[in-house]
């Protein structure tokens, strides 16, 4: 079936089933004001009568049979401020709301800090720092989660091609970071040279929201040293009684030729419901403004199923299993293409709410994750003599449990979780143009293993004025792997580490407090402080000689590494009031101990594998790194005629000693240089963004300018010979148009004058000194149908 | 309220065949065919080469003219390598070797009285 038959049978069945339907209906989601988070357990009173439902676990709700006509929707929560809101019922029959409560600071001293969403909600506590994003509701639709993420204060991103890109949150990156989904599921991407970050395996048509946390403050969800991106992804809910809903959305964008399509039916009913998903990219090379043209084209499939059963009142089970298939996706910095990516998600989620007692909640998470990950050189002007595939094989398994409970005046969690990585890969590389075909294999990975039991606590309390959150958590680290060994092709062993020293066993304790205070009605203060420890992750540790940086050096693992450390200090100021907006300003400074990164060491020790390398680095702890900078925004209130906001954000990192060898003519070490002060390598530089948005119609029209500067990157790493890049201003123009309660346009010119540019973090062309250019002028448009 | 519900039913079938049409639309297992041909030698030739299923293969060829040509047909997935090797021994005889994707020359390559020398010609077969 070709895509114009498709798009058409979806709009004839929705327009069908439009003319269908008969009754009044009434759906939508009740979110914290503030933190964007749903709220389970809202009273939604119909007409001030006793008449309502309560928003389920995940702040859902649904009111069936009722009147056309004016009515009156009043939700209460014990916490926030009782909202009113008159909705008007005309001929469309379904009206889908997104309802924001206004916490109530008053009575904040009784709930505040305990978890309003058991199971849902990830922030912590007002105390730490948080950015929040909806990608359902600000209509800026993108492709890729890393390149949606660029839209926050502080964080960027790597591009290596088209999707796929790397987040960086205050220049902590990679094992850094700590994602996970719903509340715990874990992914490890199966490319070493991380064409599949953990953010690249959700996609967006199925994300609600993505919160940020930053610095090593969260650690209910495992270790965390700069921060945790945790991502919500669409859950249905169950309803009174039966019902179905269908939610489609048809993308496109020029340029690149992409096409999107997203495609949801759930139905539900009293205690279950049940939902299949499944969607579709391909999209083309793009231009970038310099008018040439990069390859950067992919096709993506996913297929998602989920079920869901009330067990009884209080007890929840939801089954989720998905998989993704990425086929032909270039990366033109990187010295492979990924030619076929297969993965497997599942998860099974339990949570037990009591309405009274002494346990708040009990929630429990099982996930399995698996990845078959092919990738080769085959579209590479390299393969006409050398033709390398390489396969590798990445599982992720988990389990974890938390109980919340009442503790004096505030709220107890206590833990486990567990996570188990194994990761395997072989590179084969077919010598095409000799006799008779020689094939090398040679080990990317040998069967390593990391597993680690983590065992977390944290508590909160009203103290006064003073909110107070304090967390802890003990990790049990254990990782081993077959023997790092290179053989040439006469069977020669050209690298092998010391057999007995392939295993290490750590025990981490990471602590965190934060306390915010509201110092009047409008300014609250809040101040952070956290050690996050984080073990060297299966990369750092068991890599084989591969190119994996933003350099074209073959990197080495080295199981000897010692766990990182961050020691980070967080002072917030916010301003909020209702008829001026909100501004804050936050800084943070970052002390990293044991901080790991690649080390060059001498060709006379190891010389390069990889084509297009000039050497060879060894991951190795490089001493104290430190990093800090700040995030400043202003945003006006959304509900006037004419909105908008600033931003500007900035890191300075820096290392206390990079070591690097000297050498002579042939390659033998001569010594090692130390470079006091040097600069860390891969940290974005000053921006500062702002926009203007209209709010017309009571909002069905929402037309957005949004304007980007970014201020050239001088300060760059010696050691690690980076290089210098030039600041750029780029401007987009978007508009969010919602008909009715079913269908929403949204689009736009992303890039409108067509600027040629880089951010600092694109890696170059492999083989060249040619950054990878952004994308130029690109005009979008998103039909997003509700049913 | 039994029409509407057995419409719903109906737009529920339709959504899942639609989504069964979108996942299904691939052409990455397209299969291609492939030609290694031999020609324009007069003596014994050595030939390796690849079959469809990735095994490498050897033959002894004698053609009887220069216009003779020995051929093997197969086919192939996106991406497979393909290859074909020759060698000969006779001080006076040439060969040529080549490579055919669908009827057209993908690759050719070829020795004049160069004995003892492989003549080897290979690559993937395009995406």
């Amino acid at each position: 079936m070709n895509r114009g038959a498709c798009i058409a049978l979806i709009l004839f069945s929705l327009s069908y089933y439009a003319c269908a339907q008969s009754g009044l209906i009434i759906t939508g989601k009740i979110l914290d004001g503030d933190e964007l988070h749903p709220v389970p357990g809202a009273e939604i009173i119909l007409n001030e009568k006793s008449v309502g439902t309560l928003s389920d676990a995940y702040g859902n709700f649904r009111l069936d049979g009722l009147s056309s006509g004016t009515i009156t929707l009043t939700v209460r929560h014990i916490g926030y401020k009782v909202l009113r809101k008159k909705v008007e019922l005309a001929d469309e029959n379904i009206e889908y709301l997104t309802l924001l409560l206004t916490p109530d600071i008053k009575t904040l001293s009784e709930f505040v800090l305990t978890d309003k969403a058991p199971g849902r909600s990830r922030i912590p506590g007002k105390a730490i720092p948080v950015s929040r994003m909806s990608p359902l509701t600000d209509g800026t639709v993108q492709h890729d989660l890393g390149d949606y993420m660029r839209n926050a204060a502080n964080i960027s991103g790597i591009r290596k091609g088209a999707i796929g890109i790397d987040p960086v949150i205050r220049g902590f990156k990679y094992s850094q970071l700590n994602v996970q989904i719903n509340g715990g599921h874990k992914i490890e991407g199966g490319c070493p040279n991380r064409m599949d970050p953990a953010t690249s395996h959700v996609e967006m048509e199925d994300l609600e929201s993505v919160s940020v946390i930053k610095g090593p403050y969260a650690l209910r969800f495992g270790p965390s040293l700069g921060g945790v991106i945790s991502l919500e992804t669409h859950i249905p809910v169950t309803a009174s009684d039966f019902y179905t809903s269908v939610h489609t959305l048809l993308g496109y964008e020029s340029n690149w030729n992409g096409f999107r399509e997203h495609l949801r039916v759930t139905a539900g009913g009293r205690g279950y419901f049940l939902s299949i998903t499944g969607g579709r990219k391909e999209y083309d090379d793009y231009n970038a403004g310099t008018g040439d043209l990069i390859p950067s084209s992919f096709t993506r499939y996913n297929f998602k199923l989920q079920a869901g059963a009330l067990l009884s009142d209080h007890q929840k089970l939801v089954l989720s299993a998905e998989e993704q298939n990425g086929y032909h996706v270039a990366f033109p910095a990187l010295p492979m293409d990924e030619r076929r990516d297969h993965t497997r998600l599942a998860s099974m989620d339990y949570s037990y709410l009591p309405e009274e007692g002494r346990i708040r909640s009990i929630i429990a998470k099982a996930y399995y994750s698996v990845i078959n990950h092919l990738m080769d050189n085959k579209e590479r002007p390299s393969s006409d003599t050398v033709t390398a595939v390489s396969e590798i094989d990445a599982v992720n398994r988990g389990v974890r449990m938390e109980a919340s409970l009442h503790a004096g005046q505030g709220n107890l969690t206590l833990g486990v979780d567990i996570e188990n990585i194994l990761k395997d890969g072989q590179r084969t590389k077919s010598m095409i143009l000799q006799p008779a075909l020689p094939v090398k294999r040679e080990s990317l990975w040998n069967r390593g293993v990391i597993v680690n039991t983590g065992f977390f606590t944290d508590y909160s309390l009203m103290l006064g004025s003073y909110e107070v959150t304090l967390a802890a958590r003990l990790d049990i680290n254990h990782a081993e792997s077959g023997a790092l060994e290179v053989f040439g092709g006469n069977q020669q062993e050209l690298y092998r580490f010391g057999k007995d020293s392939i295993r290490s066993d750590f025990l981490n304790f990471s602590v965190s407090a934060g306390v915010h205070r509201m110092l009047n009605e409008y300014v609250s203060f809040s101040l952070a402080l956290g050690r996050g420890v984080r073990s060297p992750d299966m990369t750092e540790r068991f890599i084989i000689l591969l190119p994996i940086g933003y350099d074209p050096f073959d990197y080495l693992g080295n199981p000897a590494l010692k766990p990182e450390t961050n020691n980070q200090i967080d002072i917030g100021l916010k301003y909020q009031q209702p008829q001026w907006g909100e501004a804050g300003l936050t800084c943070f400074y970052s002390l990293v101990e044991n901080f790991i990164t690649g080390q060059i060491i001498p060709p006379s020790v190891q010389k390069p594998l990889s084509k297009d390398v000039v050497g060879v680095k060894k991951f190795h702890n490089g001493g104290l790194a430190r990093l800090r900078g700040f995030e400043m925004e202003y945003t006006s209130p959304g509900s006037l005629l004419i909105s908008g906001g600033i931003r500007a954000s900035f890191t300075y990192g820096t290392i206390a000693e990079a070591v690097q060898y000297t050498t002579d003519g042939q390659g033998d070490p001569t010594g090692q240089e130390v470079i006091a002060n040097d600069a860390l390598s891969e940290i974005p530089p000053f921006e500062a963004s702002g926009f203007i948005q209209g709010n017309i119609a009571g909002g069905k029209l929402k037309p957005k300018i949004s304007c980007r500067l970014v201020a050239p990157q001088n300060h760059v790493s010696e050691v690690q010979y980076e290089k210098k890049t030039p600041g750029f201003i780029v401007a987009n123009i978007a508009f969010i148009a919602r008909l009715n309660g079913h269908i929403e346009i949204n689009g736009g010119v992303n890039n409108l004058f067509d600027a040629s540019y880089y951010e600092h973090l694109n890696r170059n062309i492999i083989g060249s000194e040619l950054p990878l250019y952004e994308p130029g002028r690109v005009f979008y448009i998103n039909l997003v149908f509700s049913l | 309220m039994t029409v509407i519900h057995h419409m719903k039913t109906l737009i529920i079938l339709n959504m899942i065949i639609i989504l069964a049409a979108m996942l299904g639309c691939t052409r990455y297992d397209e299969k291609l065919a492939v030609e290694y041909s031999i020609s324009k030698s007069y003596s014994d030739v050595n030939v390796q080469f690849r079959d469809g299923d990735g095994v490498l293969r050897d033959t002894i060829i004698h053609l009887q003219s220069i216009e003779d040509q020995w051929q093997y047909h197969f086919e192939a997935r996106r991406g497979d390598i393909v290859y074909v090797s020759a060698i000969y021994f006779d001080s006076s005889s040439t060969v040529t070797a080549g490579i055919l994707l669908e009827g057209k020359l993908f690759k050719q390559g070829s020795s004049n009285k160069e004995p003892g020398k492989y003549v080897t010609v290979s690559g993937t077969v395009p995406y």
